[in-house]
């Protein structure tokens, strides 16, 4: 155990030196605070482009909760696209550079190095999100209207759970792979499918982790949660931890490659 | 006794055999030197002992023990090493020891003391992005004897060193011999003289010549009598090579290394009476030994 929260408290400084924990977080909060702020302030915006008062005041207010389902949207695809970006090198830059030869060679087990990095990744992740998202809650709450915050705990439950999946795929990826772009792209694809395909396929796609945004946007909207959604909470719980499996499983096989070779 | 004992070790990458067959041991407290030009396989069979790597074939045991993670009882240098270059040396190094399962003041005390053995205290504290070759390359070391460990593998420690930081690491090899059993590969061989106790040279991943570094010389070398001519000519080389007690005639460019066979008295009278006969035109005349470079490119010439 001692060991492990060596490696965790590792990637946890390197992150720190590298600034990771200064600019997510900044990024999700000023992702998230902007729809409040804009949606409040759209009639004095518009005024001041010029455009009629009258077009401005017709304009319909959104109701406090789609501010919040707005977004949630929007961390699904800028605030993803940022977390792939800076983790897509989590496992294969310290390959490639020949650096994890050094933890290799010391008696530490595969499995550990995984959960060790997936959980650095998720307690930046997650920290970066949730302050992102209450600072929206606060915002939308004074300038649009309230949200009842049993509600906002639970949405954020339910989408946290969704990171975490989409971190263990950035994981597995970056493992799988030796380039970093090639790992972020195909986690972002593998993303993207999974919350697309339920809507095509629906009757085949129930499982799917992707539904997981959908279902925190109604619980915001319609206040309950629908009755399916323990399916694809049961299914990010199981693919998370088998992706950090695998994840172990590909840095075993490539632990050999010392990055010159 | 016989401490790290590796029998019939192969490993192949798709058709390619980086190493086959391959047995030999290191007894305990020796320090061994695993020798042989670039390919031959030594960073290959360096990896399988230190477990990055799992063998096609063969076992690997220590003291008597096979299977099981060795890496405990290990220290590795990597011919490369590379580092998270955001760390201090300090921190680096502690981070190590404590993967190896010291605790934290044991990690801290060993770091300090490491750091001050290998030279690198005064840089302890800054980033490792910022060390020259030959800090990384000594930090290194650091890093793999951070935990006591019982054999000490170094791929090619000294090879990407100028003068100056080869010396220091041989020093420091001489110290460690000491402590643990070393097996090291180089492919410089002045280095494999100054400090091991056995050699392994390996050609195409199998043993070329092995042995007691001493036995070895003195079972292979043999008097070599090195002739510099004032100006090259064939015939004299040729006139040299022809007589009955040269074994083989070695043509240089500044003249010929010859190889001599029987009694040394007289070969070497041979070699001088025709030298006198031919009037040949010497700049020198050097009796000697044929050195470890020479056995070595006897053993791995095709």
């Amino acid at each position: 155990m001692s060991q492990w929260m060596v490696l965790y408290r590792k990637e946890m400084l390197g992150m720190t030196r590298s600034y990771k924990w200064l600019w997510i977080p900044v990024v999700f909060i000023l992702l998230g605070v902007m729809n409040p702020v804009t949606t409040a302030y759209m009639p004095q915006l518009l005024e001041a482009n010029g455009i009629a008062k009258e077009v401005a005041a017709a304009m319909p207010v959104p109701a406090a909760a789609d501010i919040m389902l707005k977004t949630l949207s929007q961390y699904n695809t800028l605030g993803l696209l940022i977390l792939a970006l800076s983790f897509m090198g989590i496992v294969s830059g310290e390959r490639q550079s020949g650096a994890a030869v050094m933890i290799h060679v010391k008696p530490v087990s595969h499995l550990s190095l995984a959960t060790a990095k997936w959980a650095s990744m998720a307690s930046l992740a997650l920290t970066a999100f949730g302050i992102g998202y209450l600072a929206t809650w606060y915002y939308t709450d004074i300038l649009i209207g309230s949200v009842p915050p049993h509600l906002i705990g639970q949405s954020l439950l339910l989408y946290a759970l969704w990171l975490l999946f989409a971190l263990s795929a950035v994981l597995m990826f970056s493992s799988a792979m030796d380039s970093q772009a090639g790992a972020a792209f195909l986690a972002l694809l593998a993303l993207a499918a999974l919350s697309l395909l339920p809507s095509l396929l629906g009757r085949f796609m129930k499982w799917s982790p992707g539904r997981l945004t959908g279902e925190a946007g109604t619980l915001l909207s319609t206040g309950s949660m629908a009755s399916g959604a323990w399916l694809p909470i049961a299914a990010a719980l199981l693919l998370t931890a088998a992706l950090i499996f695998c994840s172990s499983l590909f840095s075993k096989r490539k632990a050999g490659n010392t990055g010159t070779k | 006794m016989p401490d790290l004992e590796i029998s019939r070790l192969s490993k192949s990458f798709g058709s390619k055999e980086a190493v086959r067959d391959l047995s030999f041991t290191v007894g305990e407290g020796r320090c061994a030197g695993l020798l042989g030009p670039n390919g031959a396989g030594k960073t290959t069979t360096l990896l399988m002992l230190a477990g990055l790597l799992a063998p096609s074939g063969g076992s690997i045991s220590f003291n008597g023990k096979s299977g099981g993670d060795i890496r405990e009882i290990i220290g590795y240098l990597p011919q490369y090493p590379a580092y998270p270059n955001w760390m201090s040396g300090r921190e680096f190094l502690s981070f190590t020891g404590r993967l190896a399962r010291l605790d934290r003041r044991d990690a801290a005390d060993r770091s300090s003391a490491i750091l001050e053995r290998v030279g690198l205290t005064d840089a302890a504290d800054r980033r490792i992005g910022g060390y020259s070759g030959g800090m990384k390359q000594r930090l290194g070391i650091a890093q793999a004897i951070i935990h006591r460990p019982k054999l000490l593998l170094l791929d090619e420690p000294v090879s990407a060193l100028d003068p100056l930081g080869r010396r220091e690491v041989l020093e420091l090899l001489l110290e460690l011999k000491k402590e643990t059993t070393i097996l090291f590969s180089t492919h410089v061989l002045h280095d494999a003289e100054a400090v091991c106790d056995d050699i392994l040279i390996i050609r195409d991943g199998r043993i070329a010549l092995g042995g007691e570094l001493r036995q070895v010389m003195r079972e292979h070398t043999e008097p070599v009598l090195t002739v510099r001519f004032t100006e090259p000519r064939a015939e004299w080389t040729e006139a040299l090579a022809e007589l009955p007690c040269v074994r083989h005639a070695d043509s240089r460019s500044f003249g010929v290394v010859l190889a001599l066979k029987g009694n040394p008295e007289a070969a070497k009278t041979a070699v001088l009476k025709k030298i006198v006969d031919r009037a040949i035109s010497i700049s020198s005349l050097e009796f000697g030994q044929s050195t470890l470079e020479d056995l070595f490119v006897k053993a791995v010439r095709p």
